[in-house]
């Protein structure tokens, strides 16, 4: 079963109490990103622009980086917003999915990153402990964005 | 039907040579990465380009096997943009000008 469905102008959310409880935690998830250095997670979330130019990538990154970072809060804001209504009524607007998405992306990105995951096959693969709750969660969150994103191709 | 026109020899003067350097295209580059999925990251290129779903598809899987691909080229200022939009969206892109 599709855990989310565009009809009739919003996209319905099938969400179950794991699935809700699992959501919850995506916002501390990602303001407790440490430092580049310190967090893995940092450094793919701003990862170098200019690949042999650490200088010129630094000065993009001061340029761009809090652009880029009112966007993300942007984003978990509507996603807090909405998810405590999705929980109640169960519907999200394509705005508030597309928000969704990128928050989805951000939170795997840094539970793969904390994880080390480096290669394509890592869910076939004996790289990933499978009782670490991270990998339960990075797939989970992985089943949701799927949904969501196949949601909202429908409408774009 | 226009007159035939005798090829002008290509010769790069030195104040031409600046205006070239300037002009010269920055592609943005997409690199693969074992988190993203396929259909989100066809989506972004779709949002954020504004490519047909084939098109899209097509970088993406290009993404996928080749493990780079140009997505699109063009003034630094808008690369630039491009680029961040990418990392909004959790995208590893790069700049490059060839």
């Amino acid at each position: 079963m599709r855990k989310f469905v565009w009809h009739d102008g919003v996209i319905t959310a099938r969400l179950d109490e794991f699935d809700l409880a699992l959501l919850s935690a995506v916002p501390p998830l990602i303001t407790g990103v440490g430092d580049v250095g310190v967090d893995p997670a940092a450094s793919r979330l701003e990862p170098a622009v200019h690949r042999e130019d650490a200088e010129r990538s630094a000065e993009f990154l001061r340029l761009s980086s809090s652009l880029i970072d009112e966007g993300r809060a942007a984003d978990l804001a509507v996603f807090e917003e909405s998810l405590q209504r999705a929980a109640d009524d169960d519907s999200l607007t394509a705005a508030e999915a597309e928000s969704w998405i990128r928050v989805l992306s951000s939170a795997r990105l840094i539970l793969g990153a904390r994880l080390g995951i480096a290669d394509n096959d890592w869910e076939d693969g004996e790289a990933v402990d499978r009782h670490d709750p991270r990998a339960l969660a990075l797939y989970v969150l992985g089943m949701l964005q799927e949904d969501l994103v196949s949601a909202l191709s429908t409408i774009f | 039907m226009t007159a035939a026109t005798l090829a002008p020899e290509r010769i790069i003067t030195e104040d031409e040579s600046e205006l070239l350097d300037v002009a010269r295209p920055w592609n943005v580059v997409v690199w693969d990465d074992p988190i993203n999925l396929m259909s989100y990251v066809t989506f972004v290129f779709r949002k954020v380009f504004g490519y047909s779903k084939a098109k899209a598809t097509r970088l993406m899987l290009q993404v996928h096997n080749e493990g780079r691909c140009i997505v699109s080229s063009g003034p630094l200022e808008r690369a630039e943009m491009e680029v961040a939009a990418m990392h909004h969206h959790g995208l590893w892109a790069t700049l490059e000008q060839p």
